[in-house]
């Protein structure tokens, strides 16, 4: 790719897709009209771990107007080289939902009963879906080469911790859990195949890495990449899910390719849930020493994932970087393998800041101290400007203890992207809590952020509001929930992203943008357009927890803060006070 | 996609017509704004062989006066409901809890009637056929077994319509429409509280319209819930009471998104008394001793309980301030 490719997008040039967007003119995947193309549908397996002793297709096959049916048989090449995922489950079915078979039939019905017709013979094997229960002692192994079903591990100290923690004055340890979030994209999945002349393939794909679906397409049913090509028009959103080519769509060429013919695989609102790879459940356990100035001294952090029976490719390597000038730190993480959807690649960088974040709050007001203050004293220069910027934009000094009863202000820091690379930022945010109800309600956000140059300012702008909306979803009300891993969220009502009306103002501060990226910036991904969004969701989390502190009195450990999680709290505060 | 089952499409004209459809053919299901019930369609939790859709008939979307009535038609949309000049001057309780159903778009389709007959509601039913499959079934629908509630022999699912509780609490009748004519019922003897077989309708009628008497006092409607839009009520409670002067002279108050039906609660004690910490406890004693809410939803059931007590008691202080 050359660096004309790589240029963000200017505003007129990405307007011309969101008009196209709002007026309905934009033809998605599922929308492009393929009269005579079959009908994909996939079958998934209906227990959560288990062995596959064999799969009868014989009935299915028979049945007329099916045109094809595969199974993990027809693709032995794992999903994009990576050596556990495969399109089609192969020795072992990992979730409840992983694909196990596919057929394309002439219609939807026949397709349906075709499905019904296949039948699986499977060896129930035990499963787990929370990390604890994963990596106990004697549990068996989700994958063959993942004894102790740890999916991932990783160890960064700098400094002396030992002595960090000796020196500190006040010394606090707290354990956060975050929920965890399905990426819930708009626009469903969906996939058609056409068969060329020359037997090649054209995929329009609902994706935001064309390359990487034509690689692992071409991988998958050992084609040359010459033979396939991905067409993608527009994406009815990522947010991690599309980042990476996802088992649907080697299916549906492997139907295609089988039935000779052009295949449709669209899927249903809970089938693209199970399509998942966002963030885990992740539980963050802190441990902050600071003086009684406010001054840190160390920090330890060990973040536990209870990640899916798989992960992206796209892993990131877990050190999380701190936002201060700390030199005493440790960091430990650990990803259990377990048996739910596949997750995404994040190590939980965000979580393991917020994580900090929430406990500076804590301390911060242990001390009778000003949480801006206590980071402004720690930050380095850019943070610093940022958290000036919101000090003096949500007018700080005179609002912080002073909003009126049932009303709090909070604030945090984050980075904006995971790594260490990009940019910083500062956030305040004011808050009510409903004591009836038990529902937060953001009113204002104010954010400044230091984005690095690297981008035109209303780019900037607009990308951090998507992250900033995004992080108020974790925050308040986004999360998946399962029983015995069957998922109970699979929907746009139970799993419920903010809508407009929870959408507060947000007042938005870019520091240090310039006009245009320059050549060596390293750039943002300009299709994925939300990706500050696990960075800053790092502070919209730690902030409202900061703001629900002022509001009620109480100090939330676990997220989102729904008005159930809000009421117990205010019942255990109510509890003690009596 | 979850494709629609195969069905006969009937779409009579008049309401003669529909009712006689419903009394010919066997267990037709019907379709007025289809926002609940084509999403069940799809998800497998019914096959019709017959889909009667009610929306062509024109006599049952007026709004008019009969006598000291206002009577509305089944086919009513709720986005009218929402700004129709007389439901707004006389029950203004009813037009904010139609606003407050799903979204803008369902209420441009959503009708009243449908509001009311609306399915009862389960985390273990409203699924996809491969999900309840894999959960073997339940009570509602096609298993033996419930999941909210081990070893019970009916079905807990929870109704969760925002417009039943309003129209209870205004002491408004259903008119129901069958073979031999028109029948009149007080709209909570709709509602059974069995959530597979949550209405009393019987197989060939229909529901025509609502009668509301002269709202003699002040009426209000409070739904609780995680989003402001959207979302399903996880608890809604309506009120009418006639204040005169300190005492309470006339008061009636239903619940909804608690048990299997929407449900008036028994308020008696409080008559002839002022509203008060005293009476506050006697409202709160009857809505904990007429409420279930059992885990039918995401939001636990402690939830449900809590913020239907709260919000009740901060509804009563306003029509008690307003009365
Ligand atoms: C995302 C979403 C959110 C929602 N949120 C809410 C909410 O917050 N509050 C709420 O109350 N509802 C909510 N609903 C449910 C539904 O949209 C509304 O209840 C709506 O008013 C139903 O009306 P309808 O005309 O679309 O009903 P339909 O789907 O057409 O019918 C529903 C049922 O009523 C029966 N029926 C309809 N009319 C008659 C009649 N005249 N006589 C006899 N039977 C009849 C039908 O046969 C069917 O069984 C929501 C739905 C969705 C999809």
């Amino acid at each position: 790719m050359n660096t004309q490719d790589m240029r963000i997008p200017r505003a007129d040039a990405s307007q011309d897709k969101s008009a196209a967007k709002v007026s309905g003119k934009a033809r998605y995947a599922a929308d492009i009209p393929a009269n005579g193309a079959l009908v994909g549908r996939i079958l998934r397996a209906k227990i959560p771990h288990a062995r596959i002793v064999s799969i009868d297709v014989s009935q299915a096959l028979a049945l007329e107007g099916v045109a094809a049916v595969c199974t993990g048989a027809d693709c032995p090449a794992p999903l994009g080289g990576a050596a556990t995922e495969f399109p089609l489950a192969r020795d072992k079915a990992r979730y409840r939902g992983e694909a196990v078979a596919a057929v394309a039939a002439r219609d939807e019905a026949t397709a349906e009963q075709a499905i019904r017709l296949i039948r699986v013979e499977y060896e129930k094997l035990p499963a787990y879906f929370d990390a604890k229960k994963a990596m106990g002692e004697g549990a068996e192994a989700i994958h063959a080469d993942k004894p102790g079903n740890i999916l991932r591990e990783a160890h960064a100290t700098s400094g002396d911790v030992e002595a960090g923690f000796a020196a500190a004055e006040l010394t606090r340890e707290k354990s956060i859990k975050f929920g965890e979030v399905n990426p819930a994209q708009l626009e469903p999945n969906a996939t058609l195949v056409e068969v060329g002349r020359d037997g090649g393939l054209i995929l329009h794909a609902a994706t935001q890495a064309p390359q990487d679906v034509r690689a692992c397409v071409a991988q998958g049913l050992g084609m040359d990449e010459a033979q396939i090509r991905v067409e993608n028009a527009y994406v009815g959103g990522g947010f991690g899910a599309r980042s990476e080519c996802a088992p649907f769509e080697i299916i549906a060429a492997l139907l295609a390719r089988k039935a000779k013919r052009s295949v449709r695989l669209k899927q249903t609102r809970e089938e693209t849930f199970l399509g998942h790879r966002g963030r885990p459940e992740t539980h963050v356990a802190v441990k902050l020493g600071m003086m009684k100035d406010g001054r840190f001294t160390a920090c330890q952090v060990q973040t536990t994932q209870t990640g899916g029976a798989y992960a992206s490719r796209s892993a990131a390597d877990g050190a999380a970087p701190g936002l201060y000038a700390l030199h005493a730190r440790q960091h430990d993480l650990l990803r259990a393998c377990a048996n739910l959807p596949p997750c995404g690649g994040a190590a939980g960088a965000a979580e393991s800041i917020a994580g900090v974040e929430a406990l500076i709050n804590e301390m911060a007001g242990e001390l009778g101290l000003d949480p801006l203050a206590v980071r402004a004293l720690n930050a380095p220069r850019e943070l610093a400007d940022c958290l000036e910027a919101v000090k003096q934009a949500s007018g700080w000094a005179e609002r912080r203890g002073q909003t009126p009863k049932g009303r709090g202000l909070g604030l945090a820091c984050g980075r904006l992207t995971e790594g260490d690379d990009g940019g910083v930022a500062a956030l305040a945010l004011e808050v009510s809590v409903d004591e009836v109800t038990g529902k937060a309600t953001a009113h204002k956000l104010w954010i400044a952020a230091h984005v690095g140059g690297a981008l035109d300012p209303r780019a900037a702008e607009s990308r951090i509001r998507t992250g900033v909306w995004m992080g108020l979803g974790r925050a308040l009300s986004e999360e998946t929930r399962y029983v015995d891993g069957k998922m109970l969220h699979g929907n746009l009502l139970d799993y419920r992203m903010p809508t407009l009306v929870e959408s507060p103002d947000v007042e938005v501060v870019v520091i240090g943008a310039a006009d245009a990226a320059p050549a060596d910036a390293s750039p943002v991904d300009p299709r994925t357009g939300a990706n500050w969004a696990a960075g800053l969701s790092a502070a919209v989390m730690p902030a409202l927890m900061g703001a629900v502190h002022e509001a009620a009195g109480v100090w939330p450990h676990t997220l989102p803060l729904s008005p159930d999680r809000v009421s117990d709290l205010l019942d255990a505060r109510d509890r003690v006070k009596k | 996609m979850n494709a629609l089952p195969d069905f006969r499409l009937h779409r009579p004209a008049t309401l003669d017509e529909a009712v006689r459809l419903k009394a010919q053919i066997e267990h037709p299901a019907c379709v007025a704004g289809g926002s609940d019930i084509l999403v069940n369609l799809r998800r497998g939790l019914a096959k019709p062989g017959d889909l009667i859709d009610l929306s062509g008939l024109r006599d049952l979307d007026a709004i008019e006066r009969i006598g000291d009535e206002l009577w509305i038609g089944a086919l009513t949309t709720l986005a009218r409901l929402t700004r129709d000049g007389a439901v707004a001057a006389a029950y203004p309780a009813l037009a904010e809890a139609a606003a407050t159903v799903a979204g803008p778009t369902h209420r441009a389709a959503a009708t009243l009637g449908g509001n009311l007959c609306q399915d009862t509601r389960c985390v273990y039913y409203n699924q996809s056929e491969w999900w309840r499959d894999g959960n073997a079934y339940c009570l509602k629908h096609c298993g033996e077994k419930c999941h909210v509630v081990a070893k019970s022999d009916r079905c807990y699912a929870t109704y969760h319509g925002d417009l039943a509780p309003v129209l209870m609490a205004l002491g408004a009748s259903a008119i129901v429409a069958r073979a031999g004519g028109l029948r009149r019922l007080p709209v909570e003897n709709l509602f059974r509280e069995d959530g597979a077989h949550y209405l009393t309708l019987a197989p060939d009628e229909i529901l025509a319209a609502i009668a509301l008497p002269p709202l003699n006092g002040r009426a209000a409607y409070v739904k609780g819930r995680v989003r402001e839009s959207v979302d399903f009520p996880l608890t809604g409670i309506a009120a009418a009471l006639k204040r005169e002067g300190d005492v309470i002279a006339a008061l009636r108050v239903a619940i909804t998104g608690m048990n299997s039906a929407p449900l008036m609660v028994d308020v008696s004690k409080l008559i002839g008394k002022p509203w008060n910490d005293e009476t506050a406890t006697l409202l709160s004693n009857a809505l904990r001793s007429r409420a279930t809410a059992l885990a039918t939803t995401l939001a636990g059931p402690k939830y449900r309980r809590r913020a239907m007590q709260g919000l009740a008691r901060r509804l009563m202080d306003q029509v008690w301030a307003h009365g």
